[in-house]
Formats: C-alpha cells, sequence, structure tokens
C-alpha cells in the first residue's frame, strides 16, 4: 500500500536513507477500510466456493452397493452375548449384539464421538466407549449418554436359515 | 449532511453488513460440514445456494461501495464523471 505521512511522521526525514526506504512502519501496517471491505469480500467468495464443494458432495449420487457376508451362525452368539466382525470391508470393524430378548442389532464399532471401538456391556443392554463413556443403545444405536451425539451406523442383517448375514448399511 | 459524510456512514454501515454476512456464511459452511459428516446430503445443496447468494449481495455491497467511492474522488478532483453523477453534481455545486 502506499505510505501516508500523515500517519507517522518520519523524525528522520532528512536521513540520507529516507529517500530510498520512505515508508513508515505503521504506515506499511495501516489497514484501510476500503483493503479490510476488500479483504472480507473475498473471504466471502472463498465460503461459496467451499459451499459450492459441499452442495456437489450433495448433489452427487450415492451408487454404494453392499454385498451379503456371512457373520456366523444363530446358535454361535448367546442371548446377551455379542461377536465382532468386520464389514462391508476389512477396514471396518463392527459388532453384533444379541439383545436378552433374542433379537440380533449389529453396527459399526467406531464410536461417532472420537472413532473409539465401542464394547458391549450386557449388563445395561448397551454399546459403551471406554474413551470417553459414552454409550449407546444396542435397540437403534441412538446416544444414550456421554459425549456422542450421533447414533451408530446400524448393519442390516438377515438370517438365512441357521445363519445371519450382514447385508448393508444404514447410516 | 456533505457528500463525504454521507459517504462516510454509508461505508461504515456496509461493511458492518459485510461483515455480519461473512460471519453468517461460516456459521452456515460449519452446519453444512456437520450436515456432512452426518450423511444428510439433502441439506449441502440448500447450504450450497445460500452461500453462493450471500456472497452475490456481498459483491453488490463491495461494488457499490467501489463506485461511490470512486465518483466521490472525482467529483473532488472535479474531473468528468458519468452523466447522471454530473447531473447531480451540477445541481449541488453548480459554481464549480
Amino acid at each position: 500500500m502506499k505510505a501516508d505521512a500523515s500517519v507517522s511522521p518520519s523524525p528522520c526525514r532528512g536521513c540520507p536513507w529516507h529517500e530510498d526506504f520512505p515508508v513508515e512502519w505503521e504506515a506499511d501496517h495501516y489497514v484501510t477500510r476500503r483493503e479490510l471491505a476488500k479483504f472480507l469480500t473475498q473471504g466471502s467468495g472463498l465460503l461459496a466456493a467451499a459451499g459450492a464443494a459441499l452442495a456437489v458432495m450433495g448433489a452427487r449420487p450415492e451408487h454404494t452397493a453392499y454385498s451379503a457376508q456371512r457373520i456366523c451362525g444363530v446358535g454361535e452368539v448367546p442371548a446377551g452375548g455379542s461377536r465382532l466382525f468386520r464389514y462391508p470391508t476389512e477396514e471396518d470393524p463392527c459388532i453384533l449384539v444379541s439383545r436378552p430378548d433374542g433379537e440380533f442389532r449389529a453396527y459399526s464399532q467406531v464410536c461417532t464421538h472420537l472413532a473409539c471401538a465401542v464394547v458391549h456391556r450386557p449388563q445395561s443392554d448397551s454399546l459403551f466407549c471406554p474413551c470417553h463413556h459414552g454409550s449407546f443403545a444396542t435397540n437403534d444405536g441412538r446416544p444414550t449418554g456421554g459425549p456422542p451425539t450421533r447414533r451408530l451406523p446400524q448393519i442390516r442383517l438377515e438370517r438365512r436359515g441357521e445363519d445371519l448375514y450382514a447385508v448393508g448399511v444404514e447410516i | 449532511m456533505s457528500r463525504q459524510a454521507q459517504g462516510t456512514t454509508m461505508f461504515t454501515g456496509l461493511l458492518w453488513l459485510i461483515g455480519i454476512d461473512v460471519m453468517l456464511q461460516l456459521w452456515l459452511l460449519t452446519a453444512g460440514l456437520e450436515a456432512l459428516l452426518e450423511h444428510r446430503y439433502s441439506v449441502l445443496v440448500p447450504v450450497g445456494a445460500v452461500l453462493l447468494g450471500l456472497f452475490l449481495l456481498n459483491l453488490c455491497f463491495y461494488q457499490y461501495i467501489r463506485r461511490f467511492d470512486l465518483e466521490l474522488r472525482v467529483w473532488n478532483s472535479g474531473e468528468a464523471v458519468s452523466p447522471s453523477f454530473q447531473t447531480r453534481r451540477d445541481a449541488e455545486t453548480p459554481g464549480r
């Protein structure tokens, strides 16, 4: 920006170096309102660009196709017990829970708070995250305590004969 | 009220409006990111549209400020300006 002599008159106007370095420190760091308005408008443009990127991600249809994967036999998990498995890929840990009423539910094992692994607590019929003491209900995966605010992704199950299969993920 | 004082007031007001718009955009972008993480994709397109709308509004404000500022400088220097501005200037300062 241009030097503004009115900001701070130099005490060294007659110095030999002043001709080569005529801009004062204060003047160099002085931000005019015009510059601020320009900066804010440019920032607004950047935020709009980020919003457009979000919109593109939102408009893109999801083409995730899940394959069926056998988890275990029905008799292998007792009532009130649990079993770990990975679905849909080897990078996605999940937990199968046998509820006291005999129904099976399966969820992603990754806590929706800070991605620790949740464990089954049969005594309270809940999924518990030991990192920050978050807990989730086993019947629908919703958070029931602690810091998590989002429910656990649920794994869709299908019973084929005496076997349990994971067939999809509901986020 | 002099044109200079008028411009200062307007400049301050519009600068505030631009600032408030940017704050709103920041909040909206944060909410959009949260929705993305929660896989609520239907929210993202409206969020993008509103963010773009606020940017266009800011751009209009900024352009208005810039044009007004430019014309005020020209006004003060006495150079040629747009016909409408010339008419106003002649009306306000007939002796110029």
